[in-house]
């Protein structure tokens, strides 16, 4: 039990910084990889949820 | 920039994504598990690996076993992890991972990894003609070191470097820098030439009226080191003081010039080195110990002369590359391979350049003892005085030698004036000029 929700914290924490440096390049990217970053993003902050939903 | 063969190994599409945005202009190949990765790099010959270590959700660490693989094929190999989990930083580093990072700051990290994997390359293409015309030995464990320097010289971490006198400690600081890829300059200083005053605006550098004599700004070592590096030799003889006001610039980043009110800023290199055991010198109070932890963040000791006897026909060798060749006879090579060189290299030098000068090209044990004999009489070596000549001016650091010997003069004559101007039979009026020069003295 202690050995998945490590599993999942670890997982979320990754995730979090991803969506950080997401944000930290978007203003440098052009309209078609904004997009692509966007669709991405977003993925990526549903698995988010989805992973905390698992922690309750 | 060359082009290089890259493997990015990461199962969140988010992170690769913005692995691959740095990695732009190189030819990229991604996976996101085990098996799709070593079948990768079992087909494909790559300069890099990047390797997530967590691959997929209920995963247990299989980018270890990556890593395993990629080193087998001898690639650099790069962690990029979530977790910081000492155990696992361990274990890679042991599987032989070369940089080991916690996620965060990729967008900084992946350059700097470059930039290094391109200086380890440098490094190996050009190890041949480092140790044949650089830094020229044949000993294995002296390589080693060197080699380990360099492969830290694009790192920012201070480098102290220990090792009695004449063993090459300038030289190995400019070789770093010049791995360092630094833009600026390589500035160096010997801190025993200088006096407490003296040292501090050297190394800050003064504003217009901070004394008499300052009459316009001038840049200190610091600041001329400014994304460069700053070699400070024998920098045990500073004071602790000095030490102190040091550190804080280390740290800082910046400091004040002597007479300013006005922070000036410095991204400069430290490379220290002292001849003395800095442990030793913290013991009898001469090194600060908060110093000395932040100055020797990689200690480098280079062997004397006398432990790397290989080196010596080596070294006459490039000595004489342009200049007449010398003939040793069986019994000048006995008295080169067993003598002392208690100054090392630098004496190796000196006595060449007399040989070359001074004999037939056949070398007998008779001139050698000669040399060594008449060495002896001379009180400072001239290729140290040539060298802190051309650093400072000749007229400065004749002024310098003559205060040093009047204030020796003036200790051994308890302290009168008159007594050592007789026995050094100069003028008062040089004496002042002197004390002015370098006391701020105003009589």
């Amino acid at each position: 039990m202690k050995d998945s929700v490590e599993k999942i914290l670890h997982t979320i924490k990754s995730k979090s910084i991803a969506l950080k440096n997401a944000a930290e390049i978007f203003k440098d990217l052009d309209e078609k990889e904004r997009k692509e970053m966007i669709d991405l993003m977003k993925s990526t902050s549903k698995e988010l949820a989805d992973l905390i939903k698992e922690l309750e | 920039m060359k082009k290089l063969s890259i493997l990015v190994v990461e199962d969140d599409k988010l992170s690769q994504k913005i692995i691959l945005k740095n990695l732009d202009g190189h030819k990229v190949d991604t996976a996101d598990n085990y098996s799709k990765s070593s079948e990768y790099i079992k087909k494909n010959n790559y300069d890099i690996c990047f390797i997530d270590l967590v691959l997929g959700k209920n995963d247990n660490f299989s980018g270890l076993r990556v890593l395993e693989e990629a080193k087998k094929k001898n690639i650099y190999s790069v962690i990029i992890s979530g977790s910081g989990n000492d155990e696992i930083i361990g274990k890679s580093y042991s599987l032989g991972a070369d940089d080991y990072y916690l996620k965060g700051n990729e967008n900084k990290v992946i350059t700097e990894v470059i930039k290094r994997f391109l200086n380890y390359k440098k490094i190996e293409t050009d190890r041949e003609k480092i140790f044949s015309e650089e830094f020229i030995t044949k000993d294995e464990e002296t390589k080693k070191t060197i080699i380990t320097a360099l492969k830290s010289a694009s790192h920012d971490a201070p480098i102290m470097i220990l090792g009695p006198t004449g063993t090459g400690k300038t030289t190995l600081a400019k070789l770093i820098h010049k791995y360092s890829h630094r833009d600026g300059n390589f500035v160096d200083i010997n801190c025993s030439a200088y006096n407490e005053e003296l040292i501090e605006t050297e190394l800050f550098g003064y504003v217009k009226g901070a004394f008499t004599g300052a009459s316009e700004n001038k840049n200190g070592k610091l600041k001329e080191a400014d994304n460069g590096t700053l070699f400070m030799d024998e920098i045990g003889t500073m004071s602790l003081e000095m030490q102190k006001k040091l550190l804080k610039a280390i740290e800082e980043k910046s400091f004040y010039p002597v007479g300013a009110n006005k922070k000036e800023k410095s991204d400069f290199r430290l490379i220290s080195a002292t001849l003395e055991d800095p442990l030793k010198l913290i013991k009898e109070n001469q090194l600060r110990t908060d110093f000395y932890s932040r100055i020797n963040t990689i200690t480098i000791y280079l062997k004397p002369l006398r432990q790397r006897i290989n080196d010596i026909f080596a070294l006459i060798e490039s000595f004489t590359k342009d200049k007449r060749k010398l003939y040793f006879s069986k019994e000048a090579t006995n008295f080169l391979l067993t003598y002392d060189w208690p100054e090392n290299v630098r004496e190796l030098k000196s006595m060449i350049d007399y040989l070359v000068l001074n004999s037939k090209g056949n070398i007998d044990i008779d001139i050698l003892k000669y040399f060594f004999k008449t060495k002896q009489k001379q009180p400072i070596n001239i290729e140290d005085m040539l060298s802190h000549s051309k650093e400072k001016g000749l007229d400065n650091f004749l002024d310098e030698l003559a205060y040093k010997i009047m204030k020796k003069s003036l200790e051994l004559n308890e302290n009168k004036p008159t007594k050592m101007l007789k026995e050094l039979k100069i003028s008062t009026r040089r004496y002042y000029s002197l004390l002015k020069k370098f006391e701020n003295y105003e009589g």
